[in-house]
């Protein structure tokens, strides 16, 4: 009972990781129908803005750094769209597509050209910099509270990482503050709007592309802050978030790719399956228990199966797969219906 | 002669003009195959297995609409079903083939199925996550075929793992029983193995391939797949059956993949899951784009682009980030020239063109080696093969190349006729001004602040032709406050919070300043805070102990050639989505035309006017 506890914690802690990427995709797919593949890379471009204000050269306080690089980042997608996006047709899938290829190549491959894709240390943690308030020391408050989890010998006996609370925790707040964004402000109506129907909301006196601009400046702002919260889990190297952009592109397609919420929870069940799938299937001894039950006694299935850790990204391609087969836009994606 | 020359389709003439085409291009290919050094001949079969993909890439993505980007799996599949065939179970490399293009096909049409349902984007994903995961299948130890299976026919009991060699990858070089080298197929065993005669091996099947997808795209199905990527719902209507003919292309372009890795094991004798990565797909998808999407020659002419370019990028290309600067800006300073200026300008700038490529493009390549400027352009070790100088070859080829700049600027400069004047001024600028610049590199090691701040000079410049001067500087405004304030910060080692309301205070009133500042200053502001900005960012930005006087080198191979792929695909998309054949078809069409030729009528009936109508426009 401990260890599936413990899996379906993992589970939580990753799945938070792929949300952050995953969150932001959906966002461009709503403002242009189109599914951003460099958004990975962008996310950790703002990383490293945020590393380079707060570490490497200029030591900034970490939160002002995160603002820095949330502005520089939400700078640089508002570019990309304005220049190098606006003039096609996004219903024109193959140069989009390609466009967005490119973008990965190129931040991926000068990330790689300045920080020669090794891990750097010791990234800006905001978790461990919370402000002092005065009258409430917000980081001592945080270290109170989560000792009690992060410790071995807690009364349930599980590991829980003492950012991943923190990592949780701001994730439902930048999702607030996202709902916040989109559903209570004019900016969110209008962005609402547009994503639900381009023309009409011409016609009645938005102004679209400066909507297109902000929902590109609030994915990559989202995202940049998104991946300073998660580099100091999967370290900050030009490379980090390769591996995760598959995981989120599966959170986002079971979601459906124009729903933030659904994304949110994409994440966390891409996570949890990996974390469960790969962590039992890997436990040899359990998994030959089960299948020995069953009447099957091949040890070097057993084996091999177990391999399977070494190939992580299966799972979410196969529930890619599965999703899609049955839902084809996702479990809370709006229908798309063609007209002939 | 009058052109354009004029051919009706299959005439006589037509055909000749074809066998006389592929003549060419048998001769050309002979002489590559003969006198390029080994090391070129190996990366021309590259080129044939990558241009096999790309046909097949081709097949999905350019004729049938699809967005199936998961090419590298089916090259990695075809690839390591022939290795482990050939390795394991000792068979020869031509009874590989159909078994390396069966499996990919089943293994197209197992994808193809879910691509019925899954549309647009989605399977765009699907399929680049497909493609991200293919390298870790490899290394699973499930034993393939499964032992549960009946028979044991080709059984060997082998796990995947051992079968790909996993991460260490399988050399096909391992003697057989008999002691010879595997390495290539023996099939003309009159011929030394080596690589030439393994891109003889190559060659076949890649013509082969390319025969029969020639003639696939203008048959029957070939034109009902066309017919779904330009309306689904019309070719539906039509009686075309869609899920029958979307299935078959799937699987057809797999097994093309496949072709495409057994190739790939043919030429390298080595296959390894890290050759068949995301990175592969791009460039098959950077060949696809380049050569012309929706051709079956651009599929040839894209791979030369993709595999050539890389090893160009990789070798010769050494220019530092500021220097590429400066050539991007030398283009817009060109471009925004000889669009503004008029004719009789264009010839001043022409004839001053003329004179500074004269100094210093022609002079230095006659032997006065006096500015060296080719030591700047980065043409130094030309390697090569024994009997085969490079370093002649290509000083001679720039030597050409700058004899036509400066020819052309003296005929800009000369010539009344606006076309060659404007094309001899953006030629003469780009010549001349280049060679300048690179002179001026040579001679004084200029720091790389003064580079970007003189970029950020000339955009200004640029963004106030352009009428955009107000972004412009409100831009190098707020960066420059922005800058200065964390600089000041970290000097003073200023409170963050104080910071904060600094930067959030002073930020956007530098920027609203500038963008509201009288028009006569906004270059200036935007000049001098590019400048600026770019002193303090060298400045502090030189952390990295290897940039020597804040000059910052771009690294030869990998990342860096990784970002011009990246370049080259978004420039092509832009600028010229019909790729490099689109491109040709369109120029060489002032030489030679083939006019299509009605179906002959029946006897009796009458000819239609609008056959004749054709005829004239055509001549027109």
């Amino acid at each position: 009972m401990t260890t599936f506890l413990q899996r379906i914690i993992d589970g939580f802690q990753n799945g938070a990781i792929y949300s952050v990427v995953a969150i932001p995709m959906v966002l461009i797919f709503k403002a242009t129908t189109l599914i951003n593949f460099a958004q990975g890379e962008l996310a950790m471009i703002g990383a490293f803005f945020g590393f380079i204000f707060a570490t490497q050269v200029f030591g900034l306080n970490v939160w002002l750094a995160a603002i820095i690089a949330m502005a520089l980042a939400a700078a640089l997608g508002m570019g990309i769209e304005r220049s190098l996006l606006r003039p096609f047709d996004p219903t024109d899938h193959l140069p989009v597509v390609l466009i967005t290829l490119g973008i990965f190549y190129i931040i991926n491959a000068v990330g790689g050209d300045i920080w020669n894709y090794q891990a750097q240390i010791n990234p800006p943690n905001l978790l461990h910099e919370m402000p002092d308030l005065g009258f409430w020391d917000i980081g001592v408050w945080m270290q109170d509270q989560t000792i009690l989890f992060t410790s071995d010998t807690n009364p349930l006996g599980l590991r829980i990482q003492h950012d991943s609370i923190g990592l949780i925790l701001s994730l439902l707040i930048m999702l607030g503050a996202l709902y916040m964004i989109l559903e209570k402000t004019k900016m969110g109506l209008a962005f609402r709007a547009v994503s639900s129907n381009t023309e009409s909301s011409r016609l009645v006196g938005i102004r679209v592309g400066r909507i297109l601009s902000f929902g590109w400046a609030l994915a990559c702002a989202f995202g940049a802050l998104g991946a300073i919260l998660v580099a100091p889990r999967i370290t900050l190297q030009p490379n980090m978030m390769a591996p995760i952009l598959i995981y989120a592109l599966a959170a986002a397609a079971f979601g459906g790719l124009d729903n933030v919420y659904g994304a949110a929870l994409g994440g966390f069940v891409v996570g949890l399956i990996n974390s469960v799938v790969l962590g039992y299937i890997s436990d040899v001894r359990w998994l030959r228990a089960r299948l020995d039950s069953i009447g099957i006694e091949d040890a070097e299935f057993v084996e091999g199966l177990g391999s399977l850790t070494a190939a992580p990204l299966i799972p979410p391609v196969i529930l890619l797969l599965t999703v899609l087969w049955f839902r084809p836009t996702g479990l809370f994606g709006t229908k798309t219906i063609a007209r002939v | 002669m009058q052109f354009p020359l004029v051919f009706d389709r299959d005439s006589a003439e037509h055909r000749m003009y074809r066998i006389v085409g592929f003549a060419a291009l048998a001769v050309v290919t002979i002489l590559l195959w003969r006198y390029l050094p080994a090391f070129q001949v190996k990366r021309l079969s590259r080129t044939l297995a990558m241009a096999v993909a790309i046909l097949g890439l081709n097949l999905v993505v350019g004729y049938s609409g699809l967005l199936a980007l998961c090419q590298s799996a089916f090259i990695a599949l075809g690839a390591f079903v022939s290795a482990s065939l050939i390795v394991d179970h000792g068979w020869d490399y031509w009874m590989t083939i159909p078994m390396a293009l069966l499996a990919t096909f089943f293994m197209g049409v197992v994808l193809g199925i879910p691509a019925l349902k899954i549309k647009g984007l989605y399977l765009a994903m699907t399929t680049v996550a497909f493609a991200a995961a293919f390298p870790s299948i490899t290394k699973l130890e499930l034993h393939f075929p499964p032992s549960w299976l009946p028979g044991d026919f080709w059984r060997g009991d082998l796990s995947i793992a051992h079968r790909t060699g996993g991460a260490n990858g399988r050399a096909l070089a391992e003697p057989n029983g008999l002691g010879e080298d595997l390495t290539v197929p023996s099939w003309f065993p009159w011929f030394d193995v080596d690589e030439r005669y393994a891109f003889g091996c190559v060659l076949i099947l890649a013509v082969i391939a390319f025969w029969a997808v020639g003639n696939l795209v203008k048959s029957r199905p070939g034109r009902a797949v066309i017919s779904i990527r330009d309306n689904e719902i019309g070719a539906a209507v039509s009686g075309v059956n869609l899920r029958y003919f979307k299935v078959i292309n799937f699987g057809l372009s797999a097994a093309l993949g496949g072709l495409a890795g057994v190739m790939w094991a043919m030429f390298s004798g080595f296959v390894a899951e890290q050759d068949f990565t995301f990175i592969l797909m791009v460039d098959l998808l950077v060949g696809l784009v380049v050569g012309g999407v929706g051709t079956v020659s651009g599929a040839l002419i894209g791979a030369m682009v993709v595999v050539f370019g890389r090893w160009l990028c990789q070798t010769y290309f050494n220019y530092s980030l500021a220097s590429i600067a400066l050539w991007g800006i030398l283009l817009g300073f060109a471009m925004f020239v000889v669009q503004r200026l008029d004719h009789a300008r264009l010839k001043m700038v022409s004839a001053g063109g003329a004179v500074l490529s004269f100094l210093f493009l022609v002079l230095p390549t006659l032997g006065l080696n006096v500015f060296k400027p080719l030591d700047g352009l980065g043409f130094h070790d030309m390697g090569g093969g024994p009997g085969w100088d490079w370093s002649t070859f290509l000083a001679t080829a720039v030597f050409v190349v700058f004899l036509t700049i400066f020819g052309l600027a003296v005929a800009g400069a000369t010539q009344n006729s606006e076309a060659i004047t404007r094309a001899g001024a953006f030629v003469g600028i780009m010549g001349g001004l280049g060679g300048l610049g690179t002179w001026l590199w040579a001679q004084i090691s200029v720091p790389g602040w003064l580079w970007l701040g003189l970029a950020g000079i000339a955009l200004a410049w640029l963004a106030y032709g352009a009428g955009k001067d107000q972004l412009v500087a409100a831009g190098a405004a707020a960066t420059t406050a922005l800058i200065a304030i964390s600089w000041f910060q970290a000097q003073v080692g200023l409170n963050g919070w104080i910071t904060a309301l600094l930067v959030i205070a002073l930020v956007p009133a530098a920027g609203y300043y500038a963008m509201n500042a009288p028009a006569t200053i906004r270059p200036i502001i935007a000049g001098a805070g590019t400048l600026l900005s770019s002193i303090l960012i060298i400045h502090w930005a030189s952390y990295r102990s290897d940039i020597p006087d804040g000059l910052y080198q771009l690294n030869g191979d990998g990342p860096l050639s990784q970002a011009i792929f990246g370049i080259v695909l978004i420039v092509v998309v832009f600028f010229a989505p019909q790729g490099i054949v689109g491109a040709w078809r369109k120029s060489w069409s002032n030489i030679v035309q083939i006019r299509p030729v009605p179906p002959a009528l029946p006897a009796g009936a009458e000819s239609l006017s609008v056959s004749s109508a054709t005829t004239e426009s055509t001549e027109a």
